[in-house]
Order: structure tokens, then sequence, then C-alpha cells
């Protein structure tokens, strides 16, 4: 029973001062001096295939990665934690920030070199954070889709269980393999750290390089602008402490809002 | 011009009505009609609208997979000339967006958060880079779009300033499960909760657990809303269900107290749609600062009583 799961790593945003935002030309921003972080949907694919394993010990686990050099470290990592093959498929971001059929298909591609039973891919990633690559790989691999899964409690044979969110409801289906599972808010959010010992039994495998092409057409529409958001508001900072600043703030603004509900 | 809208009905009438007010007053705005294609896996109850003047279809479903629902909606458009689907906003709007777009061959967007109507075709914003930066995106007819427009998008609902009456629906054929489906059982349900004109948002900068229990405790006590950033849900002191930002809840609450929240926009998409912002932060250069309306930059710990005190007057 072979599992893949997708991942990216990004740019972590959340220590993005606004004053480093600036968009250059052909719409795109540097990020360079941000530090990388594993997008978090793909770290709780990641993880929850691990447990799979733990509970099928015949399960073989692939991380595939379409990007750039970023992902290495992560990919070591994978294969330091049990993942059999580690595999990045490199491909000018710029050409596929904005066309998710582009990912998709490279993905599709490696599925046909090396079927899957079971195919996982975070929801939504940056940059793009379009949600549709999921959906697209569905299509180009032409396994069901099964979206907002949270959970995966086990896999057997051929059909894997899942808990996937429906509007106000959790619901348990078991699904006949293959298919494609798009890991939306996991209850499992953290990817296990590899042990020393872990790191040196891993040595000697090495990552693999799958060529997607990138002259895959793009189908998805190209963004006409790109531009910052102002979200600006008044930030007046109360010159008072504690419960002094909450009465400075509740005569100054809060006691007229509150007023109004 | 005539549009179709997609909702999920989720079993409340809620689902298919605040969808279609949040809609109707831009399509009034761009000109267009419309028609409604409501699907579901439970059978739907009287809905009372206003000036909806289109036809409306329903479909159950044994399971809605996106796929089936897409299949289902390309062959609807078949009989009908639309200038474009749009899918209202829900878990799976962007995967259902998708598939659409492929079985018709059209044009698509994902998660619009506003629109225009341009000589073109319609320019579409989304949020993109986690929310940092804006992507306009020119979608020439017919196209199908996943929206997450703001609740108050367009001004006033004008579905329900209209004569409620009820939908008359227009029956389609059942759905079976797809073969790949071998069981499906219900876990947990009634997750959403009521909303509230307060909310009380907790992020890092909370630094323990029983002090987030503290603030949700306070907030159903008094019947305010409750969410976390991102990370404090995966720290597992939060359920996801109260997760709030780009992967969680959008809300528009007439007033959000943030507590420990740095103000990444990842988290800010979730709360930006607020009518007031009151912040408490330690750090007073944190990104949340400008983004609020007021901001008291102090620990939490020395604010807590005093905040619960004056909002208990307040109590819902």
């Amino acid at each position: 029973m072979k599992i893949i799961t997708a991942f990216k790593v990004c740019p972590d945003f959340d220590k993005l001062k606004k004053s480093d935002l600036t968009v250059e030309e052909e719409m795109s921003v540097d990020t360079h001096f941000l530090p990388n972080v594993l997008n978090c949907y793909d770290e709780s694919a990641l993880e929850l295939a691990l447990r799979l394993k733990e509970k099928n010990a015949e399960a073989e686990l692939s991380a595939i990665t379409v990007g750039g050099k970023r992902e290495e470290p992560t990919l070591n990592t994978l294969l330091a934690l049990g993942y059999c093959h580690a595999v990045k498929a490199p491909v000018d971001e710029k050409l596929f920030r904005f066309h998710p059929d582009r990912t998709a298909r490279a993905l599709a591609a490696y599925n046909e070199a090396c079927p899957q039973d079971l195919i996982l891919l975070g929801q939504e990633a940056p940059l793009g954070n379009s949600s549709a690559v999921p959906a697209l790989a569905s299509l180009y691999t032409g396994y069901p889709l099964i979206t907002s899964v949270i959970d995966i409690p086990d896999i057997r044979e051929e059909a894997v269980t899942l808990r996937a969110v429906r509007a106000n409801e959790v619901i348990e289906i078991r699904a006949a393999l293959p298919c494609v599972a798009v890991i939306g808010n996991a209850v499992i959010s953290k990817l296990r750290v590899p042990t020393l010992r872990d790191r040196m039994k891993s040595r000697e495998k090495k990552i693999e390089t799958f060529q997607a092409e990138d002259e895959i057409a793009g189908s998805s529409l190209t963004p006409v602008k790109l531009e910052t958001v102002s979200r600006l508001r008044a930030g007046r900072v109360s010159a008072q402490k504690g419960c002094e600043a909450i009465m400075d703030v509740y005569r100054e603004s809060l006691k007229e809002r509150l007023g109004a509900l | 011009m005539k549009i179709l809208v997609v909702i999920y009905y989720d079993g409340s009438a809620e689902s298919v009505t605040r969808p279609l007010a949040k809609l109707s007053p831009l399509q009034a705005e761009m000109g267009f009609s419309a028609d409604l294609y409501v699907y579901g896996e439970k059978d739907p109850d009287n809905f009372q609208i206003g000036n909806f003047e289109g036809r409306a279809y329903f479909q159950r479903f044994e399971v809605a997979a996106a796929e089936w629902v897409a299949e289902a909606v390309r062959a609807l458009v078949a009989r009908n000339q639309y200038y474009g689907v749009i899918a209202a906003d829900q878990e799976q709007a962007s995967a259902l967006a998708v598939l659409m777009a492929n079985k018709l061959d059209y044009d698509f967007v994902t998660g619009v958060v506003s629109m225009r109507k341009e000589k073109e075709g319609l320019l579409c914003e989304r949020p993109v880079y986690n929310n940092n930066l804006s992507a306009s995106y020119l979608l020439r007819h017919p196209f199908v779009l996943s929206e997450k427009l703001p609740k108050n998008a367009g001004g006033a609902t004008s579905l329900q300033a209209g004569t409620p009456r009820n939908i008359v629906w227009d029956y389609l054929e059942k759905v079976p499960a797809p073969a790949w489906l071998l069981e499906k059982s219900l876990i947990e349900e009634n997750l959403s909760r009521p909303e509230s004109p307060v909310l009380l948002a907790v992020g890092m900068g909370v630094s323990k657990r029983e002090d987030v229990n503290r603030i949700r405790d306070f907030a159903e006590k008094n019947g305010f809303d409750f969410g976390v950033s991102r990370p404090v849900a995966m720290r597992g002191w939060s359920g996801i269900n109260d997760i709030i930002g780009v992967s969680g809840r959008i809300l528009a609450p007439e007033i959000t107290i943030a507590i420990g929240i740095s103000g990444a926009a990842a988290f800010y998409a979730g709360i930006e749609q607020s009518g007031y912002i009151l912040s408490i932060n330690t750090d007073p250069d944190a990104a949340i600062t400008e983004r609020s309306d007021a901001v008291i930059a102090d620990d939490y710990n020395n604010v807590l009583d005093g905040l619960f005190e004056l909002l208990s007057d307040y109590k819902r």
C-alpha cells in the first residue's frame, strides 16, 4: 500500500513586517529574508501519514514537493522519520506560483510514474492560496476527492477511514482506495522530530528528483494586478496600564460601541 | 444576464438564506438575475425569502461529493444559458468551483472576496501570500467562481427587505452515493455556534491554557463569541472549530477584543470586518496595533479582571 503526501515549504508570513512588503516587477515579492516553515496543512498531512504507517506496517510512505531548494532540509527530515521516498520536483516558482494546474499536473505525472493508493494534500498553501491544487490533482489522476479531512484513523487493505468536516458536522467515512484526501484543520498538527539516531540511520538514503516539466501548459488565469492591502485603523494606544487602561478605552470609544449593541 | 448560484444546504434555512442575502445586492449592482441550485444531504425546509425571482432547484445527494455535485451542475447548465456560476462559500466551495469549471470548460477563480463588472468581464479580487497581498483577476464569461465575500458585501441585504414568501423548489432527481464510498457515519453535530456582536479572540500571547479556558468560559457565560488563532488550537488549547482566520471562521462582529494577538494577516482575515477592534498586547509595535481602533499595550493578566467586570454589564 502506497501513501504519498505532497508538501510545500513557504516563507513564514507571520514574521513579515508591513514595511518589508513591496510588490516588485513581474508582480513578485521578495521574501528571501523570511524564515521558512512547513505549510501548516501539509505538516498535519505528513504526520498523519506517519501515524498510518504505525497502524499498518505494510504502508510505504513517500513525500513529494513541487518547488525549489527550500524543501531539501524537510526532505532529509522525512527520510529520517521513516519515509521511503523523499522526492523533489524542481520547478521555477514564479511559473507555478499562480498556476495550481501546473503543480497538480506535476503531482499527477509522478503518480503516473509511481502509482499511489492514497494521496494526501493540504487544503491550501501560499503563495497562491487558491485551494485549487487538490481538486485539480483529483481530476488529473482520476482519483475521487475527499475534502476537509481532519483525521485518518485507519487504513486497511483496499479502504481508508477518514473524518471530515461538513458544515456543522463531523462525519466518518470509509472510502475505497485509491483516493485524494484533502487535509484541513486536522486534529494532528505537528510533525514529530527525528532523533539523532534516526538521522544517522538515514544517512545513506537520498533525496530523489522527479523532473516536472516547466513547459506544462498552464490553463489557470494569471492575475492582472498584485497589490498590498491597507488595513490601517486609528491604532490609538492608551497611555494607561491595567484596569485604568480599560476605563480609558471605555470612555474614549468602547462605551459608545457597547451602548449601541 | 443570468447567473447560477450554487449553495450547500446543511439542514438549516440560514445555510441558504445567508449566502443569498450576501450575494443579492451584488447581483443587483452588476445587473445580474439569478437562479438557485441548492444541494444537500437532507430534505429542505420551507425557506422564506424576499426579493428572489429566479428558479430554485433542489437536489438531494446521498453524499454530496464535490465531483458528483459538479456533474449535476454541468447537466443543469447544459439546459440553460448562464453568464456564470458562483459557488457560495462553504468548506468545499473551491474544490467544487474547480471541478465545475473543468466539466464546463470555463475559466475559474477561487476564494473571491470582491468583484465588480468591467467591460471585458468580472474583475475579481482574492487574497494571496497568506492574505498579505491581494491579486486581481479578469474573469471573462462564461465563468465559475467560488466566493468568500464579506458578510456585509454590497451593503443592505435586499433579499430580506422584500415581502417574505416561500421558495418553490424545482426538485431534481436524488443522486446515490458514489461507488467509492463504503460507509458513512455521523461523529459530531451542531458544531456551529450562534453569532454574537462581541467577539473575544485569543492568540499565542495568552501564555497559559488556563487563561484561554478562563476567557472562553467568560465569553460563553455572557453570550459572547469566542475564537482563537490557529497556533492556539494547534497547541490543543482550543477546538479546531474555534479557529478564526484564513483557515477558520471569517467573522464580522460589532466589537472584537483581540487578546495576545500579533495581527498576522492570515488571522486578521477572520476579524477585519469587525466594526471596532480593541487589542491587548504587550508589544506596541505588533502588527495588530495599527490594525486596531484602540490598543492597550500591557500584559493581559493586568487587564482581564477589569475587562470582564466591564463587559459583564453588557452580557447578551
